[in-house]
C-alpha cells in the first residue's frame, strides 16, 4: 500500500517531487522526525539514512521502502551554522549505525541519538570529510 | 525487544559477580579482519557488546568524488572484496539507470552468472569460518578446494582472482571462451554439488554443531526488519524478501529459482539458508550457461561518460544483503556523491542486540552467522 505522499508532504510543510526516479518528499527540518513516524504508521521500512554536501546546505537524505519495490525519497536540507535534527532512532531503531556515520563524515549532529559518536573515523579526527570544504591532496595536486 | 539495547557499562550484572570488559581485537585471529569488539561480561555470560569499527577505513565514498565513473569500478571491488563482482554490478546498475544505458543481452546473463558465483565463493569462506569459530579446522581446508576452482575459472575468464574489474557500463569488460564456460558447468553439476553433499555430512549434520546453533540468538522478522537486517540473516527469519525477487534485475526474472527461507530464526537458521543458497545458486549459474545468447557483450558508448544531473537510489541483493547505491551527478565526469549502502554494515550493527546474555563460548558461533566482511563496513 503506498502512503497519499502529496498530503503527506503538505501536512508537514514540504514538497513533493515526482519527476526523478523515487517520488521525493522534503520538509522542514522540525518534521523530520513525525514525517518518519507518520510513514513508518504505514508500515514504511528504511534503507538508509546519509547525506549530501550541496555547497549551500547539507542535506539529510533517507530512502525507504514503501513495498518491497517501491522507494521514497526523504529529504531535509540543514544550514551550515545549525547542523542538528531530529534523530529518527525512535522511528527506526536500525537507523543509529547510519545516523552516527553521518555525523562521522558531515559533522550533522541528531537530537535525540543515543551515542552521537564517530563511526569509522576515530575520536580527535579533525573535519568532515565527505564536506565539499574538505579537500583531498589529490585534488590540489590538480 | 526491537528499540533499545544494553550499553557497555549500563548493563547490571548479577551482583554476584563484578563484570569486565573484555577486548578482541583488532589484532587477532578469531576477528575476520580488523574488527574490534568491547564486550561486557559477567563471568562467562555477554551483557554488552560494542562493536568498534573503522580500522580499514579508505574513504572510498570521498575517493569516488575525485575519480571518473570508469575509474570508479575498481573502487568499487574493494568494498566487498569477496562479493566483487556483485559490487560492481551494484554500482554499474546506478550508473546506467541514470544516464538510461541498454546494456547488452549477453552481458546481462554474464553478470547474474558472475553474480552467482561470487555468491558461492563468498559463502564458501563463510561456511569454513563459521566452521573456525567453533573450533573446527577442517571447514577451512575443505571449503578452499571448490572455492580456488572457481577462482581459477575467474582468473581464466576476467583476469584476475579477487579484483576483476570486469563491468563495463552497458555490459561487460570481455566475452568468455565457451570451452571455459562448458567447463563450469560440467564441474557445477557434478563436483560442486558433490563437495555441498561432503560439507553436509562433514557440518551440517553434526550433533556438536547442531546443538551449538539450534535456538542461539533468535531474531523474528519485525525486529530483523526495524534493525535493517537484509540478505540471507532476514531470510533467516522466514521472510522471503529478496531484491532478486522483488525488483527483478539482470536476468534473475527469465531463470527457474527459489528464494531460500528458514522460519527457525536462530543461529541455525542462518547456517541453513545460505547452504541452501550455494545450491540456488550452482543452479541458477548453470541455467545462465545453458540459456545466454551469443552475440556482444558491451554497447558502444563515449570513454568519458557524463551522466545527466540528478539523482538515483538502486538496490542490489548483494552476497550479503541489500547493497544500496546512491548515486547524485551534477552532470560532470565525476560523481557528485556515490554513497554505498552496506549490508555488512547494517548487519553487524545488530550484534549488540543479538549477543546479551549468550555465553562467551557462542559468542563466536552468533558472530559466524553475521557473516561480515570489514573491507564493506569501514568502506
Amino acid at each position: 500500500m503506498t502512503p497519499d505522499l502529496a498530503s503527506l508532504a503538505e501536512r508537514f510543510g514540504g514538497t513533493l517531487d515526482d519527476a526523478g526516479f523515487d517520488p521525493t518528499i522534503r520538509v522542514p527540518r522540525e518534521n523530520w522526525r513525525a514525517l518518519a513516524a507518520a510513514l513508518a504508521a504505514d508500515g514504511v521500512w528504511f534503507s538508509d539514512v546519509t547525506a549530501v554536501d550541496t555547497g549551500e546546505t547539507v542535506d539529510v537524505v533517507a530512502h525507504v521502502c514503501a513495498s518491497r519495490s517501491e522507494q521514497i525519497t526523504l529529504k531535509t536540507a540543514l544550514s551550515d551554522d545549525d547542523l542538528t535534527v531530529d534523530s529518527l532512532v525512535p522511528v527506526w531503531p536500525g537507523v543509529e549505525w547510519l545516523e552516527r556515520e553521518v555525523y562521522d563524515m558531515f559533522g550533522v549532529s541528531f537530537d535525540g541519538h543515543p551515542d552521537m559518536t564517530r563511526i569509522l573515523l576515530y575520536e580527535g579526527f579533525e573535519g568532515y570529510p565527505l564536506r565539499k570544504s574538505f579537500l583531498l591532496d589529490v585534488e590540489e595536486d590538480g | 525487544m526491537i528499540g533499545d539495547y544494553p550499553r557497555l557499562g549500563q548493563a547490571s550484572a548479577d551482583g554476584a559477580t563484578k563484570s569486565i570488559v573484555l577486548n578482541m581485537g583488532p589484532q587477532h585471529p578469531s576477528m575476520h579482519g580488523v574488527l574490534h569488539l568491547m564486550v561486557e561480561l559477567s563471568g562467562e555470560t555477554v551483557l554488552a557488546c560494542r562493536p568498534v569499527i573503522g580500522y580499514l577505513h579508505r574513504g572510498i565514498e570521498k575517493l569516488f568524488e575525485n575519480r571518473t565513473y570508469n575509474q570508479c569500478i575498481v573502487l568499487c571491488d574493494r568494498l566487498d572484496y569477496i562479493s566483487q563482482y556483485s559490487n560492481e554490478w551494484a554500482f554499474c546498475r546506478a550508473v546506467e539507470k541514470l544516464a538510461d544505458i541498454e546494456v547488452a543481452k549477453r552481458a546481462e546473463w554474464l553478470r547474474t552468472m558472475y553474480a552467482e558465483l561470487v555468491r558461492i565463493t563468498s559463502h564458501l569462506l563463510w561456511w569454513s569460518s563459521v566452521g573456525l569459530d567453533m573450533g573446527a579446522w577442517t571447514p577451512l581446508i575443505y571449503a578452499m578446494v571448490p572455492r580456488e576452482h572457481l577462482f581459477d575459472f575467474y582468473e581464466a575468464t576476467t583476469g584476475s582472482r579477487l579484483m576483476p574489474n570486469y563491468l563495463r557500463f552497458g555490459g561487460v569488460k570481455e566475452d568468455v571462451d565457451p570451452a571455459a564456460l562448458e567447463e563450469l558447468h560440467d564441474w557445477l553439476g557434478t563436483e560442486f554439488f558433490a563437495h555441498l553433499d561432503e560439507f553436509d555430512g562433514l557440518l551440517s549434520g553434526n550433533e556438536i554443531f547442531l546443538s551449538r546453533q539450534r535456538g542461539l540468538a533468535h531474531m523474528t522478522t519485525d525486529q530483523a526488519v526495524a534493525w535493517g537486517v537484509t540478505g540471507p540473516m532476514l531470510r533467516a527469519t522466514g521472510c522471503d524478501r529478496d531484491l532478486r525477487k522483488d525488483t527483478p534485475y539482470g536476468v534473475y526474472d527469465r531463470l527457474e529459482w527459489q528464494t531460500m527461507t528458514d522460519a527457525r530464526g536462530d543461529a541455525l537458521a542462518r547456517y541453513t539458508v545460505r547452504m541452501r543458497e550455494m545450491r540456488e545458486s550452482a543452479n541458477m549459474a548453470m541455467q545462465c550457461i545453458e540459456r545466454m545468447p551469443a552475440g556482444e557483450v558491451r554497447t558502444r558508448l563515449p570513454k568519458v561518460l557524463r551522466p545527466p544531473a540528478g539523482e538515483v537510489y538502486v538496490r542490489t541483493e548483494s552476497t550479503r544483503g541489500e547493497l544500496g547505491i546512491y548515486l547524485v551527478s551534477d552532470g560532470s565526469v565525476k560523481p557528485y556523491r556515490l554513497r554505498v549502502h552496506s549490508p555488512a554494515f547494517m548487519n553487524i550493527s545488530s550484534l549488540p542486540r543479538l549477543v546479551p546474555g549468550a555465553h562467551i563460548n557462542d559468542f563466536f558461533a552468533i558472530f559466524g552467522g553475521v557473516d561480515n566482511v570489514m573491507a564493506e563496513i569501514d568502506r
